[in-house]
């Protein structure tokens, strides 16, 4: 861990040549120096907190990372990228290592007033707006990879949807990566949505290029009173790589949040996902999906603050471990002494494929007031056998039966997304990644370029 | 011989269920298998099918000139033959659509047959929802998932009407139906029945005879058939009751 340590402190002496270019980001630079010297202070936590887990990701982080000093150009990216969800609907914002690559202005303002595009810029328009936003991640969680997220980003997606405009278009936002030398990369992005604003958005974690890479990243976002907000990740990473996602929402009253975390292939993955009840009759429904197998390791971690009155949440996480994967799921709900008439439910469903495959899932309901409706249940199990005979006893082969049935299992999920081009996408990668088609590839997920039929279709549409 | 049945011995957790099973059934025919509750017709239906919780202790049964016991689960439904099972199983999230298309893909692929195309496909399903009076969509309802007793029968019987197998074994599809449901599902087995299948008909009642005419009835009991003859077996069981039988059987024992 020591190595670790002495890493991130070259880490920070790097990243001070990148504060020197911009000397007008000097409130900024403050806040994270403080902030690194925090993070040399305090051991780091979450590396420690979980045995098995630290210790499995030791040799992940004694890599000797660096930093990416300067931004990409986005010529290099026409020939490397495409995605498939784009189209004509949906707008693209690519980061890659780090750096917001802009085609036109690091800033998109759309006519009804949206603004999306690169944090650093938007720090540099509007400081006085962007910048207590920054200040506001606090060392939660007693999470060190948050703090290290603060001392070090140097750019991210900033996202600005103005009070009652309803976004038409969804946003596609990816974290891309290409490089050979070991990469640390800690995004730091920002959504805003004003009071009855509405927006769906996909977030991608991808890799377009093998590299070993430690991905930081730390969203936060703000849902005024009456707002909508459809938030998609994507996650889709190479064996080796380690990613901490960290997502922090805060929603007014009446505003609803609708979260689907899908993690298809991860070297170790940990996602945060926190969500503060403010206002009365704010709903969460948070979703996850994880596909993972080989040694691959994901964990989702909720936290569901209920803080107002008469809000409900929702969480469905369901996953699939195959061979010698690890998967674990930490639901946390808080109902707060002044938040009567609460309603909050959990589910976390699982089904492990081999022996090998390792899944744990831990419900934590802490409630300070009697007017709640709670429940929690988990979950974790093989195909059903009867089941299986059934769909054996048509004619079916055991191999098919058993996609069949984890199909089914994954698209209570997958059903639940809300853009169509990424829900058909979304069921496709599935389907894929059940057969054993999708390795984390050198080019995006999303590309699926090589549409090549498929030996048997999954589903037919009527 | 469609089916040959010799001497079969089954048992499950070292009880003996079966004990000298025989039965020859051929093309065209119908049969009946009556017996009272527990006596092993549904673990009859359940070797066949190849569930593999039961023990086979002596006995074979041949297929189409083929030892059914070297077959897989998927190989025998390939090779044409449906259990109409007494307790179908739910399963969620599976379409009964998607479900018919994979198990009709696979099987024509086993017998060399080019696959039906989505609007081929989509066409025999109008055509075999109408041999059970379905009218929903089954690309929208998830198999057997919250279905009445009398709608899993039916989607039984719908499937068989898409696989049109060649031997198909009904196990208690009439228990639990009502009149009209009981003559929807028995219509449809007979619009199903051809010169070249055979069906065999297990039922604890006479009731569903009426509507499906056998050509031969047989009595289980005790783990073996204990008395055959044609349709008039099954009125005379339905007017004495298996007491009649099992009297009979007890006496010819000592
Ligand atoms: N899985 C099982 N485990 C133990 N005993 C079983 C099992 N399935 C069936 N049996 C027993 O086998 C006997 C025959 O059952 P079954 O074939 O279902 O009879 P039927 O269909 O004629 O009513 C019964 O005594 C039943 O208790
Ligand atoms: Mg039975």
């Amino acid at each position: 861990m020591d190595g670790f340590i002495q890493n991130m402190r070259q880490c920070f002496e790097q990243h001070r040549a990148i504060s020197l270019t911009e000397p007008h980001l000097s409130e900024l630079h403050a806040l994270q120096a403080e902030a690194q010297q925090h993070f040399l202070q305090t051991q780091p936590y979450c590396l420690q907190s979980k045995k098995t887990t630290s210790s499995s990701i030791e040799h992940l982080l004694q890599r000797n990372y660096g930093l990416q000093l300067t931004p990409c150009t986005y010529d290099s990216l026409d020939s490397v990228f495409h995605c498939s969800i784009e189209n004509r609907n949906t707008a693209m914002f690519v980061l890659l290592n780090g750096w917001y690559l802009y085609r036109h202005s690091a800033l998109t303002i759309f006519p009804d007033g949206v603004v999306a595009g690169s944090l650093r810029a938007a720090l540099k328009q509007f400081p006085e707006w962007v910048l207590p936003h920054l200040k506001e991640t606090e060392y939660v969680l007693n999470n060190d990879m948050v703090t290290l997220n603060k001392a070090l980003f140097y750019d991210g997606f900033f996202i600005y949807v103005p009070d009652n405009v309803i976004a038409d278009s969804p946003l596609q936002m990816v974290n891309l990566v290409r490089t050979t030398n070991p990469l640390l990369i800690p995004n730091r992005d920002i959504v805003i949505l004003g009071k009855n604003a509405s927006l769906k958005m996909a977030h991608c974690h991808d890799t377009i290029q093998h590299g070993k890479t430690l991905i930081d990243d730390v969203t936060h976002i703000h849902l005024g009173d009456g707002a909508s907000l459809h938030y998609y990740k994507i996650e889709n990473k190479e064996h080796d790589s380690l990613l901490f996602d960290h997502v922090f929402v805060e929603q007014g009253a009446g505003s609803r949040l609708y979260s689907g975390t899908l993690t298809f292939n991860a070297g170790h993955a940990q996602n945060y996902l926190s969500t503060n009840l403010r206002g009365p009759h704010a709903e969460a429904r948070l979703n996850g999906l994880y596909l993972v197998d080989k040694k691959q390791q994901i964990q989702n971690h909720v936290f569901v603050n209920h803080i107002a009155p008469d809000c409900k949440s929702h969480q469905l996480y369901k996953g699939i471990a195959d061979e010698e994967a690890t998967a674990s799921f930490h639901g946390h709900i808080l109902v707060n002494e002044h938040a009567t008439r609460t309603e909050a439910y959990q589910s976390s469903k699982n089904i492990t494929l081999t022996n090998t495959a390792h899944v744990t899932t831990q419900p934590f309901l802490e409630i300070y007031t009697d007017d709640v409706q709670c429940s929690h249940g988990a979950t974790i199990g093989q195909l059903n056998d009867d089941a299986l005979f059934y769909l054996r006893s048509r004619g079916i082969c055991e191999y098919h039966a058993r996609m069949l049935l984890m199909h089914a299992f994954t698209k209570e999920i997958t059903d639940t997304i809300d853009i169509h081009s990424l829900r058909d996408a979304m069921t496709e990668l599935v389907e894929k990644r059940l057969r054993g088609e999708l390795q984390s590839c050198q080019n995006c997920i999303l590309c699926c370029n090589d549409k090549k039929e498929l030996p048997w279709q999954m589903d037919i549409k009527i | 011989m469609l089916l040959k049945i010799e001497d079969l011995h089954v048992s499950i957790k070292g009880k003996e269920i079966l004990k000298g099973f025989n039965l020859n059934v051929d093309r065209g025919e119908v049969h009946a298998i009556m017996g009272p509750n527990g006596t092993g017709k549904s673990t009859l239906a359940s070797v066949i099918a190849g569930k593999d919780i039961y023990d086979i202790t002596r006995g074979s049964i041949t297929y189409k000139d083929k030892n059914l016991f070297n077959l897989s689960v998927e190989e025998r439904a390939r090779e044409g033959i449906f259990i109409g099972f007494q307790y179908p199983v739910e399963i969620p999230g599976v379409s009964i659509a998607n479900f018919m298309r994979a198990a009709l893909n696979e099987i024509y692929r086993y017998k060399g047959i080019p696959e039906l195309t989505a609007a081929q496909f989509l066409r025999l399903m109008e055509e075999k929802k109408k041999v059970v009076e379905l009218t929903e969509k089954l690309s929208e309802r998830s198999v057997n998932e919250g279905f009445s007793g009398g709608e899993k029968k039916r989607n039984e019987i719908f499937q068989m009407a898409m696989l049109d197998p060649e031997l198909s074994i009904l196990d208690e599809t009439d228990s639990g139906l009502d009149i009209d449901a009981l003559r929807i599902v028995a219509n449809g087995v007979n619009q199903l029945k051809k010169a070249s299948n055979a069906t065999i008909v297990i039922t604890h009642y006479q009731r569903l005879l009426d509507y499906i005419i056998p050509d031969k009835v047989h009595v289980l009991y005790d783990g073996k058939i204990v008395k055959s003859g044609d349709k008039t077996l099954a009125i005379e069981l339905e007017e004495k009751g298996y007491e009649w039988i099992k009297k009979e059987y007890e006496q010819g024992k000592c």
